[in-house]
């Protein structure tokens, strides 16, 4: 039995027109026929302002408003319409120090550029199968940043252990 | 404000059902191949994006670096995925020396050229000549760093 994606609507947002239809032409081979294109920030934020989107799948570098600003403005807006939706964030393969900012904005998955078939796919399964909790504190909304499971730490807890004397100076 | 855990209903779970291994594995074997039937219209946009780039007669006027910029960050993000890596790499080498030099160090017009006519010659050799492309990928990251380590 495979994925039944014919009534899934995806929202890609990018705004280099032959990428958003290399995405397009891959989506669709696998069933997810129902894409729709936005080219910026502001545009993909009127489309989910307009329609119901089961998945967003975005570039981080566009004018005038990127994904991470975008990806914000889902998260934290008052007026957002769909603040958990899945988010897939494609950056650039010199731009891995943005996912730790990706991150922070509260992006679902990252795709690192060059986009394959096997990278895309996989993203797209972790949405499915392996959902995040969301997380809200006073300064961050979105799936919860911790993906390691601890077990090899072996030390103390710092937050529950007793304080301890600060290290002697040399 | 204590944190607060909330598990969004899966509602793209309920929408597509289950899958298996054996259907993901023809998902992605279908992905492949589509890849490979775009290849013509990849060939297609890369030689407009290069006559798009040797149009550009300097970085200097009329928008020109900002315009080598778009043309190199398009070919960066698309080359990649049909396994251009050596043109994905040098564009990628292009478009950091832009943003650094703009921000810090001004630019080296020899610098930009010497990667454009990188970009230019290993689109038109085509995927076989990897260690060449590596070679002069090196130093062209070595001139950038140079560049950056005199400032």
């Amino acid at each position: 039995m495979a994925y039944q994606f014919d009534n899934v609507r995806v929202l890609v947002v990018e705004d280099n027109r032959h990428m958003a239809r290399l995405v397009r032409t891959l989506m669709s081979s696998i069933g997810l026929r129902n894409v729709t294109i936005a080219h910026d920030g502001a545009e993909a934020f009127e489309a989910l302002m307009s329609n119901y989107y089961d998945l967003l799948i975005t570039d981080l570098a566009m004018e005038p408003i990127d994904g991470l600003e975008m990806t914000k403005m889902i998260r934290n807006s008052s007026d957002s319409p769909n603040p958990t939706i899945p988010i897939i964030m494609m950056t650039g393969h010199s731009e891995r120090h943005l996912v730790e900012e990706a991150r922070d904005v509260g992006t679902t998955e990252f795709l690192c550029k060059p986009l394959t078939a096997q990278n895309l796919y996989k993203r797209i399964i972790a949405v499915i199968e392996s959902p995040r909790f969301f997380v809200r504190t006073g300064s961050f909304f979105g799936p919860d940043r911790r993906r390691r499971q601890g077990g090899r730490y072996k030390g103390g807890d710092r937050r529950t252990a007793q304080p301890q004397a600060p290290a002697r100076q040399a | 404000m204590p944190a607060q855990f909330i598990m969004p209903a899966n509602k793209l779970k309920q929408k597509v059902g289950a899958s298996s291994l054996a259907d993901d594995v023809m998902a992605m074997g279908a992905l492949e191949q589509v890849i490979e039937r775009l290849e013509p219209d990849f060939a297609h946009v890369i030689a407009q994006n290069l006559e798009d780039l040797r149009a550009i007669k300097s970085p200097f006027t009329g928008g020109g670096l900002a315009q080598i910029y778009e043309i190199a960050h398009s070919i960066r993000g698309f080359a990649g995925s049909f396994s251009r890596i050596e043109l994905s790499s040098l564009t990628d080498s292009l478009c950091q020396y832009i943003d650094a030099a703009q921000k810090s160090i001004g630019i080296d017009e020899r610098l930009i050229m010497a990667h454009i006519n990188a970009i230019c010659m290993f689109a038109e050799v085509g995927a076989g000549e990897k260690e060449a492309a590596a070679i002069i990928l090196s130093s062209l990251r070595q001139a950038v760093a140079k560049k950056m380590a005199n400032v």
